[in-house]
């Protein structure tokens, strides 16, 4: 099988599973505890605290661990309800992790403004500063797209809500380990990260909390985490984390360049085919394709059978296919929301991968067409 | 040629056991899920098995067990409008349709052919309890299952003869309780899911309950009329006729010395007419709408049995062949509650010859003894 959606999420490094596998048995002690036990699954905590910090270019107190970049994005919008704020700005293109708990929050009464973006799925900084209101409590819009990898202008984003007095938050879940963010001048005051998009584990993320930025847990217990999020740690998933971002965050100056080339060397082949997001602000090597009059589903499944992994917009857990939203909010019409197929390669996709897998979708595209003409 | 077969897997145990039957004869399974429906939030059948995430997820474990690729695919447009729109339109016409005929027509040998032909799948294969056999001269053609309590024939008559060659029904030849047997023997988990009774949208079978949830609207909007003795006596008053079926027996809201049951439904006169059950036999039909899946020329010789709903026993018949292609049926013995909008089923022996739509019954002869009838 060649795997070719690395935005979906990646592979263990093989690093990365050996760490967690020796903290696993080995450092079995609770992070809480007093005795050495407890010292040495403290330490490991610890490190991957400062491994994830240096990543982003925080502060080690900055880094709260969570269960995952949904809840990172949870703890931040539903402190909005929790302090009492009254009002939510966020883009038409957020991860359903940011637009659901948007609408919940809603149901509970913070109203929510959302901002339109442009036919590459960006946002227009004016729109920003004239939907913020003097009672906007946070002002959330992503680092990088998850369906398209279009990278938000955060750093002018963060200027303008930092002028406004705004909290600003970004799911940067994305963005971490793909591209240099820097967060201690001009970004967001939190942030989402995930494990399992940079070659970590399933199940672990963090939230960046800038200093003298007070949230309300969304989780209560036992005071870990900074009281911000309760539980015993996830001693190995977390030491997993910290060590996953440092390997990412070393590789990215030597992989944009070569998964950009791959990105090119599979579109070359598409000239009538349509490419969505930014030109130039996108994740490296993320390539969302659309090919008039094919079905990207089928497309997908007949990719699949020849041993190719690749995905239409989202994944879907129900079975049931809906157009995206974020296509639809770059002015996609359903039509051409079904016919688009996002590949995304990542640190262990080869040329050669590229090119069997080019083979198979040269084929299955003109097939399809065809089909699709005569019917 | 490759020998790729499409699997139909609801979730439950026949499937589950032709998935099974399907790699033993050595084909080259993929196992699909129609998503057919989803119940509105907090309506009765969302709990129903059928088509829910619990049955999806069963279907993908069953097929993982046996390294077998799953898709889900999202029918529910294609099922809305020629399953659920169609039995709607039914009520409300006075006749009461059988889903499982248009669902089998437009899903089984419709929607998920399509996606076979788009996969380069040869066949389809489903769960239904009926063989294909072949027949000197004519080729594939449909046999009652062996179990003659769980055949199923009776739903397929609608098929394109066309699709015969490319359907595999390796349940056909057996008994329910083998197939229970052998899903038990390979461990399947899906062994004990017990019998779904039901359709995924109509919870315990109630239609009247599903037409107030569905379309609330039209069963409010429809109007009441008059309930009238065979010989035109005003007896009572009906609540619309989306809520009546031939021979029913309950909530007419009429008293007398013997139970009355629904006799007639004149949507032209919004009239019913109630009468007892022995004036409740029918001598014949008119069918429409005919689906022969054997030519005429090349029936083979025997007696004809129709069938005139789902597990009823058949009776013997001559048919009349009208010029415009219809067909007036004349039972052996009058029969029961001849209801417009099921299906008339043709057999000779055990062998499926081909069916339509029932739309109208021929009146019973007057003064009559049918007392031998009133079983």
């Amino acid at each position: 099988m060649v795997y070719l959606d690395y935005c979906a999420t990646t592979p263990l490094d093989d690093r990365v599973a050996d760490l967690m596998d020796s903290v696993e048995r080995e450092v079995y002690g609770n992070p809480s505890s007093i005795h050495r036990l407890g010292q040495n699954a403290r330490a490991k905590v610890e490190v991957a605290r400062r491994q994830v910090a240096a990543a982003i270019g925080a502060e080690p107190s900055e880094i709260i661990f969570t269960g995952s970049g949904s809840e990172a994005s949870n703890i931040v919008l539903w402190d909005v309800f929790q302090r009492e704020g009254k009002h939510i700005v966020l883009s038409a293109v957020e991860h359903p992790c940011v637009i659901n708990t948007a609408r919940a929050v809603a149901r509970l009464g913070v109203e929510v403004t959302e901002i339109a973006v442009d036919s590459t799925g960006r946002v227009e900084l004016s729109d920003v500063v004239d939907n913020i209101r003097p009672d906007t409590a946070l002002v959330t819009i992503m680092t990088a797209n998850n369906e398209t990898g279009t990278v938000q202008p955060v750093e002018e984003i963060g200027e303008i809500c930092r002028e406004k007095g705004v909290r600003f938050h970004s799911d940067a879940v994305q963005a971490l380990g793909k591209i240099e963010i820097d967060y201690i001048t001009d970004g967001p005051n939190t942030a989402g990260f995930s494990a399992h998009k940079i070659y970590g584990p399933k199940g672990v993320g963090a939230l960046y909390v800038q200093k003298g930025v007070k949230l309300h847990p969304l989780v209560y217990g036992g005071g870990q985490e900074q009281t911000l999020r309760a539980g015993t740690e996830n001693v190995a998933g977390i030491a997993g984390f910290g060590l996953a971002a440092e390997i990412a965050t070393g590789k990215i100056s030597d992989e944009t360049p070569r998964l950009e080339g791959l990105r090119e060397r599979i579109s070359v082949e598409f000239p009538s085919a349509f490419i969505y997001g930014h030109e130039e602000h996108h994740l490296p090597g993320v390539l969302t394709i659309g090919f008039p009059g094919v079905d990207g589903q089928n497309l997908l499944m007949k990719l699949d059978l020849d041993g190719f992994a690749v995905s239409t917009g989202s994944a879907c857990s129900s079975g049931t296919t809906k157009s995206s939203s974020t296509l639809k909010a770059m002015g996609l019409s359903d039509d051409e929301c079904q016919s688009v197929l996002r590949i995304s390669p990542g640190r262990f996709t080869t040329e050669s991968d590229v090119e069997a897998f080019l083979a198979s979708l040269l084929s299955n595209v003109h097939d399809n067409s065809a089909v699709e003409a005569m019917a | 040629m490759n020998r790729r077969v499409l699997v139909a897997m609801s979730g439950g145990v026949d499937s589950s056991v032709t998935l099974l039957k399907i790699i033993e004869e050595g084909y080259e399974p993929i196992g699909v899920t129609m998503k057919l429906w989803e119940s509105p939030e907090g309506s009765p059948s969302t709990n129903s098995y059928c088509c829910s995430v619990e049955a999806i997820n069963n279907a993908k474990l069953v097929c993982e067990k046996y390294g077998v690729s799953h898709y889900t695919l999202d029918f529910q447009d294609v099922f809305r409008k020629n399953v659920v729109d169609y039995l709607v339109d039914q009520y409300f016409a006075g006749r009461t349709p059988n889903p499982c005929i248009q669902c089998n027509t437009h899903l089984r040998w419709g929607a998920l052919i399509r996606q076979a032909d788009d996969l380069e799948a040869q066949w389809i294969a489903t769960g239904h309890y009926a063989q294909i056999d072949e027949l000197a001269g004519v080729g594939p053609v449909i046999q009652k299952g062996v179990d003659e309590k769980k055949d199923q024939s009776y739903v397929l008559w609608g098929i394109d003869s066309q699709l015969l060659h490319r359907t595999l029904f390796p349940l056909g030849n057996f008994r329910k309780e083998e197939v229970r047997n052998i899903a038990r023997k390979a461990g399947l988990l899906t062994a004990e899911i017990a019998e779904s009774q039901e359709l995924c949208f109509l919870p315990n079978a109630d239609y009247r309950q599903f037409l107030k949830d569905y379309v609330p609207e039209r069963v409010g909007a429809e109007k009441k009329g008059a309930m009238v003795s065979p010989n035109g006596e005003m007896v009572g008053e009906h609540r619309g006729i989306s809520q009546y079926t031939i021979g029913q027996r309950r909530k007419l809201g009429v008293t007398g010395p013997v139970p009355n049951y629904v006799q007639q439904i004149d949507t032209k006169t919004n009239t019913i007419t109630v009468a007892p059950r022995e004036k409740i036999y029918f001598p014949g039909c008119q069918v429409r709408q005919l689906n022969w899946l054997i030519p005429l020329e090349k029936w083979p010789a025997g007696v004809v049995h129709t069938h005139i709903r789902y597990n009823h026993h058949g009776v013997e018949s001559t048919l009349e062949h009208g010029k415009d292609g219809n067909v007036t049926v004349k039972f052996e013995s009058p029969q029961f509650a001849v209801t417009p909008g099921q299906s008339a089923v043709f057999y000779i022996d055990n062998i499926l010859l081909g069916g339509g739509i029932i739309v109208g019954a021929e009146s019973p002869p007057e003064q009559n003894g049918l007392d031998n009838h009133s079983q």
